[in-house]
């Protein structure tokens, strides 16, 4: 469904010592994909994440969407396919507007957004049953600016608004990394729960290697802008972390010392 | 003394609530702070008292100073998000383009309505009443009322919501497929048709309007909408409507005393930019007293 043809980036763009983010990759998505992608800081995870959202255009390639050219597509044009939750959860709610009125803006991704009324007693009732069997207690909090709720709630929320309108694609960026860990694992639930019922094609960046290979039914591995391992469900159920750190080594040719991954690979969360 | 205070309270309250409402659209709901204001403001005079001059309804002359200043705030927007140039830099350059804009209108630098029906004298004909500061008041109470609701209720709608997405969050909002570059402009257009109409009637309560009296608009409305909001401390969009109105008229009572206890008129500005920063630095300033205190008791250990 994602296909993405020589695609080279570089940052910053035009300076001397530009430096590549995503060096001519080739990279396929099928269908019901749940991908989960990992690889040191700076291996360009982000960026991929970004391309492919339309946050900014490849300096060289071609990106494919269900067999249209969407490279030059504005970022809002595509948000109709796509679904996004990044690290912070600030970033995927507005935190000066209510919770009905963040969810009612998710309802109409992608639609024309016209002066009918954003929040109706319909619709809230529709955004309670949403929100109840989360456990949070967001449906009674519905009035309730974004900005009181925890980090926590603000990402079971960001999760929902990314997911309500059954997205095509769900971009997931490090999106329990901010968390502590028992919220983090809530989140996760709540993400391969969305993820499952709404059979939604999804790419999930992760720094935590037991995470990456526990989940999803394909996982890659990055280093220095290039896509150095890919692995599908059968490879990849057999494999462990010390396995995936074996193959980090030998695709890339370096030892393994991403700080942030050693911490995290002792199977916590 | 006391009921004067009062009047000229009320009246220019009210007539500079259009502008701080307008105001507070663009600088809080859309987080752009836009001085196309300090034009769109006599822009709307100017095309208003021109239209009346030349014998035209003052009602369509004021609607005319609308459509201006939609026009206006339309082009700061086209400006900073096709354009790329930045929100300050985009809204002064309309401003300093209206100026000469302004001039090229009135043919000269100010225009007497004194002799010309203005939309109020109209409204106290069809009442079978005398035009009196009494009637500018209601007129204006009637009016401001009237925006509140339909800004409240815009502010909700599904675009309303998208708009005030668009300066919370831009990012998110773009992330569900919202066109922010649209957003902002409609955003901007509206409030600088806001300012336009309150240009428009402002010239037609005093009796003239004159290409320099939007100087300095932009801090009167956002004095009125920092009083509004750290006064009445609002918690919903349509209270802080209502705040920022009522932070317009508290404003002018500040004035009216401050002129009152013998303030030369030209010290108006200064006051009005001394008020601001110290509204703006109060939170700031918070910190540093708790510092000087420590300090002060450290000394003293």
């Amino acid at each position: 469904m994602l296909k993405l043809i020589g695609v080279t980036k570089w940052f910053p763009r035009g300076s001397v010592e530009k430096v590549v983010a995503l060096n001519n990759i080739d990279f396929t998505v099928n269908p019901s994909d749940f991908i989960t992608i990992i690889g040191s800081n700076g291996a360009g995870k982000s960026t991929l994440l970004n391309l492919i959202a339309g946050v900014y255009c490849p300096d060289s390639g071609k990106i494919m969407f269900d067999n249209k050219d969407i490279t030059r597509l504005a970022e809002y044009r595509r948000s109709m396919y796509i679904g996004r939750v990044y690290q912070d959860p600030m970033m995927g709610t507005a935190s000066m507007m209510s919770v009905e009125e963040n969810m009612a803006m998710a309802m109409l991704r992608g639609r024309r957004r016209g002066l009918g009324r954003g929040v109706n007693t319909k619709l809230r009732e529709q955004f309670r049953e949403a929100l109840a069997p989360l456990g949070l207690g967001l449906e009674n909090r519905l009035k309730h600016d974004v900005g009181t709720l925890s980090g926590g709630q603000r990402q079971t929320l960001a999760i929902v608004m990314a997911t309500i309108s059954k997205p095509a694609l769900l971009l997931l960026d490090e999106h329990t990394a901010s968390l502590d860990p028992k919220t983090g694992r809530t989140i996760l639930e709540l993400t391969e729960q969305v993820v499952k019922q709404g059979n939604i094609t999804t790419l999930m960046v992760t720094h935590n290697m037991e995470q990456a290979l526990r989940l999803g039914n394909r996982l890659i591995v990055m280093d220095a802008g290039d896509i150095i391992v890919d692995l599908q469900a059968e490879q990849k159920s057999r494999l462990t972390v010390s396995d995936l750190i074996e193959q980090f080594e030998h695709a890339s040719g370096k030892r393994f010392v991403d700080d942030s991954l050693l911490l995290r690979r002792k199977g916590e969360d | 003394m006391l009921l004067s205070i009062t009047t000229i309270t009320f009246e220019q309250g009210l007539a500079y609530a259009l502008l701080a409402l307008a105001v507070y659209l663009s600088f809080r709901t859309l987080n752009f702070p836009d001085l196309t204001v300090d034009g769109s403001f006599p822009l709307g005079g100017a095309v208003a008292a021109t239209l009346m001059v030349g014998g035209t309804n003052p009602f369509v002359a004021t609607l005319a100073a609308v459509g201006a200043g939609l026009v206006a705030g339309t082009f700061t927007g086209l400006l900073n998000t096709k354009l790329k140039i930045n929100p300050l830099l985009s809204g002064i350059l309309t401003m300093i383009g209206l100026y000469s804009i302004n001039l090229a209108i009135m043919g000269r630098s100010n225009i007497s309505l004194l002799r010309i029906d203005s939309v109020f004298d109209k409204i106290a004909n069809v009442l079978g009443v005398s035009a009196s500061t009494t009637l500018v008041i209601l007129t204006f109470a009637v009016l401001v009322t009237l925006i509140i609701i339909i800004l409240a209720r815009f502010l909700h709608t599904n675009m309303g919501l998208a708009i005030r997405a668009t300066g919370d969050n831009s990012q998110m909002i773009r992330g569900l497929g919202v066109d922010t570059d649209k957003t902002k402009i409609v955003g901007l257009s509206l409030s600088n048709g806001l300012v336009a109409l309150s240009g428009a009637l402002v010239a037609q309560d005093q009796g003239f309007t004159d290409v320099g009296m939007g100087i300095g608009m932009i801090i009167i409305g956002l004095a009125s909408v920092i009083i509004g909001e750290s006064l009445f401390r609002p918690k919903t969009v349509t209270w802080t409507l209502v705040s920022v109105a009522g932070g317009s008229i508290v404003y002018r009572l500040f004035v009216a005393v401050a002129l009152r206890l013998g303030m030369a008129p030209g010290m108006l500005k200064l006051v009005t930019a001394l008020l601001v920063i110290a509204v703006l630095a109060a939170p700031r300033y918070k910190g540093m007293w708790q510092q000087i205190v420590r300090w002060w008791r450290r000394d003293r250990a």
